[in-house]
């Protein structure tokens, strides 16, 4: 069928030379119209008569144009302009209504939409590589835990199982915690911290990922420990510290001490392979003694030591648990063959029962997903109930609209226009409102959106998310307007169309009541209370959360916050080794401790809330575990006075001094949990352990025992801690490295950070300062979740309250409208005006007291969901709940008080005239 | 002659077309024809004219053209699209069989 070939050119004629099209048709009907005239003059009669006649036999020109036209079929798109004009026209004409209307819409919308970008990000976009759905990240199972660092050895091993999988990469270190020191040749002598990756050879082309200047890291750039200088950079690097730099290629960074040459920049869309933590520099595994742990210490031929996060590109076609057991193969065959001659039987059966498995890594590592997966859900749901709210706003004000507008449409069914035709008018003109909503709303969800990552990226280790609003984004805020438009649009439109035409015509009255005007009012009332059941929930909601981060931060936690500044370094990093970083550390205490302003100073290798970890074994001769104890400790380097500046107490014997250097008898500090496991009732003081394992035969002394303090996070008690002196680091753990300085200020602590700071550039430039920052800020970077939720729960709790309060004042307003005349009556009965506000007052109360009953079996139902986020509080706490009902109730009166004054207002006379 | 017949519905269609398939022809050309061709028995309602031949148009049936007429005068002519001709071998065979039917129930008596 060619038929398309003749309709198309047709439509567009239509649609597009209107005018044109118009003139054909008249003409056409002339020529007509001509004939008939001459065929008339032939048959005899006069001019005039032979004219008329002929129009008459013609019938209507008119008509027969219009349905010339219908014929057309492109009517809907002329209407739908029309209705788009039209609706334009109404809207300007009441601009409260319509600011009103699109200022809750552009809210709603506008939240959901930064959300959802963020959502998107963290949770739901998959990793910008080539078929991100065939990459597996494996995990070891079937040792004592889940083993997700793999040795390079065992990398090589499976990686070229090629009848399974395409290919196999290995990174380090994915989750962010690399840190090194860059210098930028010509760039100045400063250090700066970047965040770097070590990838194996095939990395980008295993992930399909191609530079977008020079080249990437090749399998060639990967052979010889050592003897690849060579480093790829992101977009964003390349952006901040090289200003788009086009001849980048080839220069030289100082990373670590040890210069590298820049061979190419990764497109802007690649952030790695963990969502939220995208690497500066990416090296070659080969390099890895040059810029992580001390010079010297290669670890890629270690057989034992895993390190490595693998990740695979499935072969197509072959079955997921085919491609497991081959891999598995390959994983046992190794353990086996490295444990060599030494393997008993019963070795070889653990060996046996290890096994790789598949996680999608399609998305990437989880680590963001894990940490803020449930913090974001609930958001979304408060999102969501917002807009909500802002829906029920905007169709109780077209509610009210419509009963306004009533006599308009009734005379326009009267003079036959089709009711599909006015509901659509009506619905094109709600989905204009949501549609210029969602336009402020994606204006605001931008300047949003950066205050939601920026309050993300307060978290222990710096997250930065590529977020950008792209056309997901910008779809999923379309979709969600023209939802919106049509969900709160569809119930006004229906009422205002209702073919009562007689009465609103020939009455002519607004106090007139109709059945159909009660019914709708009542609709608009119903909603009103949905609206404040859904703002109770998300003051109950906020309340929570604020509570819970307020009984957070009061909790004592064993140590005292204020006047704290901690200083993080790294000496090692810029080439300091042994002894050098020693004295280091002491003229840095030394130092800093005289500064005018500073109380003390101290350091540990690990400072409070830090969120860090450095497990250590610990035996005890005659120890017996109990089921459920739990194993190893935490370990704490710390320097002589570090107790007294922490605050910590000392609860028996004392705490690490000068003379507890280098040379003399290792001795340790426990914490009261490591007391209260290892030795119950018994005084550990004076006695002995060791680390475990069979070549260790340490025995380290133990002189005190210190107060529990929070370790890790303020929710978790009790951690169980050993602390030593950090001049007595055991041979056995890594070289002391990277270390806090802790500094007691005698006013706030932010007045010294520059002069601190300078102590540090003084002594040698080249340091790199890590991150210079209060305890206290510390501390609430350890709470970013419950502020993240406090924050945002707050905020958007104040917004669905003021949203229902519109609703409200919107729906009384009309509602005393509606019943002027009843009110008028009852003033000329002798009604005092207290008795008309207070009538006013108790439908408010009644409206309230629907939402806060529905709103409780809201809060109910949505408590398992927070429960896990809440700490000391119940999510049904009776406090925070009454305190929340309060506020709705309050401030609805309040906002009820004003229509309620008006009502009260009325004039008798004037009321009853109005009929 | 009485009143001439009103079209029953669609056979308007059929008319049109089959009197377009001879030659292009304007919109009174096809009127005029009808009327001539049918001794005057069929009578085209003008005002139902118009509308089946823009409704045909659009459909793809048939298509038009200006073109001069006698006395210089511009008018509007219509003509076969291959798509219409097809069309109308199918309903002229439709019509046949119908008008059959009805004439065989017809004569029955």
């Amino acid at each position: 069928m060619m038929r398309w070939l003749y309709k198309l050119p047709l439509r567009f004629r239509t649609l597009f030379r209107k005018s044109h099209v118009e003139q054909e048709l008249s003409d056409e009907l002339r020529f007509h119209l001509e004939k008939l005239i001459e065929e008339n003059l032939a048959k005899g009669m006069g001019p005039e008569e032979a004219r008329y006649a002929a129009l008459r036999d013609l019938g209507g020109f008119e008509q027969i144009k219009e349905e010339c036209r219908d014929m057309r079929r492109v009517n809907y798109i002329e209407n739908f302009l029309q209705d788009v004009s039209y609706g334009l026209r109404v809207l300007a004409k009441k601009p409260g209504f319509t600011f009103v209307a699109v200022l809750s819409l552009a809210l709603g919308i506008g939240a959901n939409t930064a959300l959802f970008s963020l959502v998107d990000a963290v949770l739901l976009k998959t990793l910008p590589v080539q078929r991100p759905d065939e990459l597996v990240l494996l995990d070891e199972s079937g040792g004592p835990g889940t083993v997700q660092y793999f040795p390079y050895p065992v990398f090589q091993q499976m990686s070229t199982e090629s009848r399974v999988i395409t290919g196999m990469l290995a990174s380090f270190d994915a989750d962010g915690t690399l840190r090194v020191s860059v210098r930028i040749s010509g760039g100045g002598t400063t250090a700066e911290l970047a965040q770097a990756q070590l990838v194996s050879g095939n990395y980008y082309s295993v992930l399909g990922v191609n530079a977008i200047l020079g080249r990437t890291i090749t399998p060639e750039d990967d052979k010889v420990p050592g003897g690849h200088p060579v480093a790829v950079i992101s977009h964003a690097y390349w952006e901040s510290r090289f200003e788009h730099d086009p001849s980048v290629v080839g220069k030289t960074i100082t990373v670590n001490g040890h210069p590298f040459t820049i061979i190419g920049v990764t497109p802007q869309e690649f952030f790695g392979i963990t969502p939220g933590h995208p690497p500066d520099v990416t090296i070659p595994l080969m390099m890895q003694a040059q810029v992580w742990l001390a010079p010297g210490q290669a670890i890629v031929n270690d057989q034992r030591f895993g390190w490595l996060r693998l990740m695979a590109r499935l072969k197509p076609g072959v079955a997921e648990n085919l491609a497991r057991a081959a891999l598995t193969t390959r994983l046992q065959q190794f353990e086996i063959r490295s444990a060599g001659s030494v393997l008993s039987a019963e070795d070889r059966h653990a060996f046996l029962q290890h096994a790789v498995q598949f996680a999608s890594a399609s998305k990437g590592l989880d680590s963001l997903r894990r940490q803020f997966s449930k913090p974001l859900l609930i958001l979304i749901t408060i999102v969501g109930l917002v807009l909500l709210i802002a829906c029920a706003n905007v169709a109780i004000l077209l509610l009210a609209r419509a009963i306004e507008r009533q006599r308009e449409f009734a005379v326009r069914l009267a003079l036959g226009a089709g009711r599909l035709r006015l509901i659509r008018q009506l619905l094109t003109e709600s989905v204009l409102l949501s549609s210029t909503g969602g336009a402020l709303g994606c204006l605001l969800a931008y300047w949003a959106r950066n205050v939601l990552l920026s309050l993300i990226s307060r978290s222990p280790l710096p997250i930065s998310l590529h977020a950008p609003l792209d056309s997901r984004i910008l779809s999923f805020s379309i979709g969600l307007s023209l939802f919106t438009g049509l969900l709160f649009g569809l119930a006004p439109a229906l009422q205002s169309t209702r073919a009562e035409i007689a009465p609103a015509v020939v009455g002519g009255s607004v106090s007139r009541e109709s059945t159909g005007r009660r019914f709708w009012s009542s609709l608009a009332q119903l909603l009103v209370s949905f609206q404040f059941a859904l703002s109770l929930v998300l003051l109950v909601g906020a309340g929570l959360f604020l509570r819970s981060l307020s009984k957070l931060n009061r909790l004592d936690a064993g140590f005292s916050r204020d006047n704290l500044l901690l200083v993080s370094v790294d000496p090692t990093m810029v080439g300091y080794k042994g002894t050098q970083v020693l004295d280091f550390y002491d003229e840095v205490l030394n130092r800093v401790a005289s500064l005018p302003g500073v109380h003390s100073a101290a350091l540990s290798s690990h400072s409070l809330l830090s969120g860090g970890v450095d497990d250590a074994g610990f035996a005890v001769a005659g120890y017996t575990p109990r089921p459920g104890d739990a194993r190893g400790v935490n370990l704490n380097l710390v320097s002589p006075g570090f107790f007294r500046l922490m605050g910590i107490r000392i609860l028996l014997g004392r705490e690490f001094e000068l003379r507890d250097n280098r040379n003399a008898p290792p001795v340790a500090v426990i914490s009261e949990a490591v007391a209260q496991q290892y030795f119950g009732s018994e005084n550990p003081v004076g006695k002995t352990f060791g680390w475990g394992g069979p070549s260790e035969n340490t025995r380290v002394e133990i002189i005190g025992v210190a107060r529990n303090v929070k370790w890790d996070s303020l929710r978790n008690e009790g951690a169980r801690i050993v602390y030593l002196p950090f001049q007595q680091n055991p041979p056995w753990h890594d070289p002391l490295g990277q270390v806090t300085f802790e500094v007691r200020t005698e006013r706030t602590a932010l007045s010294m950070v520059a002069p601190v700071r300078q102590q540090f550039q003084s002594i040698d430039k080249s340091i790199p300062v890590f991150d210079i920052k209060t305890q206290n800020e510390q501390t609430e970077e350890s709470l970013i979740q419950e502020h993240l939720l406090a924050a945002l729960s707050a905020g958007f709790g104040v917004l669905a309250l003021a949203l229902a309060i519109v609703g409200l004042y919107g729906t009384l307003s009309n509602d005393v409208i509606r019943r002027t005349h009843e009110i008028g009556t009852r003033i000329a009965l002798g009604a005092r005006s207290a008795n008309v506000v207070w009538s006013v007052l108790a439908q408010v109360l009644r409206l309230v007291l629907i939402g806060v009953a529905v709103g409780l079996l809201g809060t109910w139902s949505i408590s398992r969901l927070v429960d896990s986020l809440l700490f000391g509080l119940t999510p049904t706490d009776p406090g925070t709940i009454g305190v929340a009902t309060l506020l709705l109730a309050v401030t609805a009166i309040l906002a009820g008080y004003v229509p309620a004054r008006r009502a009260s207002k009325v004039d008798a006379a004037v009321a009853l005239r109005h009929e | 002659m009485g009143k001439p017949t009103d079209l029953v519905q669609g056979t308007l269609v059929l008319l049109i077309l089959k009197t377009v398939a001879l030659e292009p022809m304007h919109g009174w050309g096809i009127a005029l024809r009808i009327r001539q061709v049918s001794k005057e028995a069929l009578q085209v309602n003008q005002g139902a004219l118009y509308p089946a031949l823009h409704r045909l148009e659009q459909s793809g049936w048939i298509k038009a053209k200006w073109g001069d007429s006698d006395n210089n005068r511009r008018a509007k002519y219509y003509s076969l699209t291959p798509a219409g001709r097809k069309y109308l071998e199918q309903e002229e065979a439709n019509w046949k069989r119908l008008s059959t039917g009805i004439g065989l129930v017809l004569e029955m008596s």
